[in-house]
């Protein structure tokens, strides 16, 4: 009876998404996420190669950096927070 | 002669590697080629009840790597006297036991004298898969449809590329065509755009696989088995045969659908 009524359903709400359909867009995020897969070390390692290219620009704190990778509805992003020091030498710059 | 040996895992347990060992071993040596099978499941072995030859156990994996028997004292002949054996795993130890180096030699000596040796690998990505890997030259990935066996599978994928196998073959287990058709299920598209790796068989779920494994007779020996059916096409495909994927129907007819709709018992989709 049970299966009659989830059909008679099924028929009714033709429009809504599958479970399959569902399964199928968690999993893509899943496994990009899983996929990034960085050790720690890596991780160090990129945030300082970031630091120093952004320091070649600007004047930044080289602790007030962070890094994380967030997943943002259909998105997986990799956010980092850099601190720009020094706003002064960064204007003398500009009118230099 | 040259054998291939051939990885069979999953990363997640419970979503068919044992039975798709036992069939493929099977299937190949119908084939009329010599087959090794071993179970490399340290502690939990189940490969020899699958295929039925539990009673026939006098040494296992550990006492050849040990040195306490031949190897070929170790080697359980099949029930219809295939060119195919069994190395049962050691019950009574444990993943430690044995070493991927240990593995590698045992498979390369077998690979003199056997055209396939099927490593039945243990669930998990500790030390009995790190052994079951090394000693591999080629990896089949067995799925289910589900999330957590797919990302399980992406896990293991990874992890064979990083240790120098590539390209696995995945096949996709326990396929009921009725759900993929009314959008519960995931389907081959759907599994392989998300692991991307090749597909190299469909499994439809098929209830004759409990019976096959409570009599400890592949289904590949059961005519009316289309899981049996499925397997013996992806030894096929493993033998270098073309033949193409076939997608599990769905079940026709208007007694199963009354039967769904009344919802009597009697499907059973999951099994180990």
């Amino acid at each position: 009876m049970r299966e009659l009524l989830r059909w008679l359903l099924g028929l009714a709400d033709k429009g809504s998404e599958s479970s399959s359909d569902v399964a199928r867009r968690r999993m893509r995020l899943v496994l990009i996420q899983d996929r990034i897969d960085l050790s720690p070390d890596k991780m160090d390692q990129m945030k300082q190669e970031i630091w120093e290219v952004v320091s070649r620009y600007m004047v930044v704190d080289d602790e007030f950096l962070e890094f994380e990778v967030r997943r943002l509805d259909e998105l997986v992003m990799l956010v980092s927070h850099i601190e720009v020091k020094d706003l002064n030498a960064l204007v003398g710059a500009r009118s230099a | 002669m040259k054998g291939r040996t051939i990885v069979i895992t999953s990363g997640k347990g419970g979503v068919g590697k044992t039975t798709a060992t036992a069939n493929l071993g099977t299937a190949l040596a119908m084939r009329g080629h010599s087959v090794v099978v071993i179970d490399t499941d340290i502690g939990l072995r189940n490969l020899d009840v699958i295929m039925g030859l539990e009673n026939r156990i006098v040494y296992d994996l550990v006492n050849v790597i040990e040195g306490k028997c031949r190897l070929r004292q170790a080697m359980i002949q099949d029930k219809n006297r295939l060119e195919l054996y069994l190395i049962p795993a050691a019950q009574t130890r444990d993943k430690d036991s044995i070493t991927p180096e240990q593995l590698k030699a045992l498979c390369a000596e077998l690979e003199n004298d056997f055209d396939f040796i099927l490593i039945d690998c243990p669930a998990g990505i500790e030390q009995g898969f790190k052994n079951a890997v090394a000693a591999a030259g080629e990896a089949i990935i067995v799925t289910t449809p589900e999330v957590s066996a797919i990302r399980d599978a992406d896990r293991v994928i990874g992890l064979l590329e990083a240790s120098g196998l590539h390209r696995p073959k995945l096949i996709i287990n326990r396929i009921a065509a009725d759900m993929v058709k009314r959008g519960d299920m995931m389907g081959q598209e759907d599994v392989e755009s998300l692991l991307a790796v090749e597909v190299i068989g469909l499994v439809p779920a098929d209830e004759r696989t409990v019976a096959a494994a409570n009599r400890g007779i592949p289904a590949v020996h059961d005519g009316r088995s289309t899981a049996g059916a499925a397997f013996t096409r992806i030894a096929a495909r493993i033998d270098g045969e073309e033949v193409p994927l076939k997608e599990p129907d769905a079940r026709p007819g208007m007694f199963n659908r009354l039967r769904d709709m009344v919802g009597i018992k009697g499907r059973a989709y999951s099994h180990a």
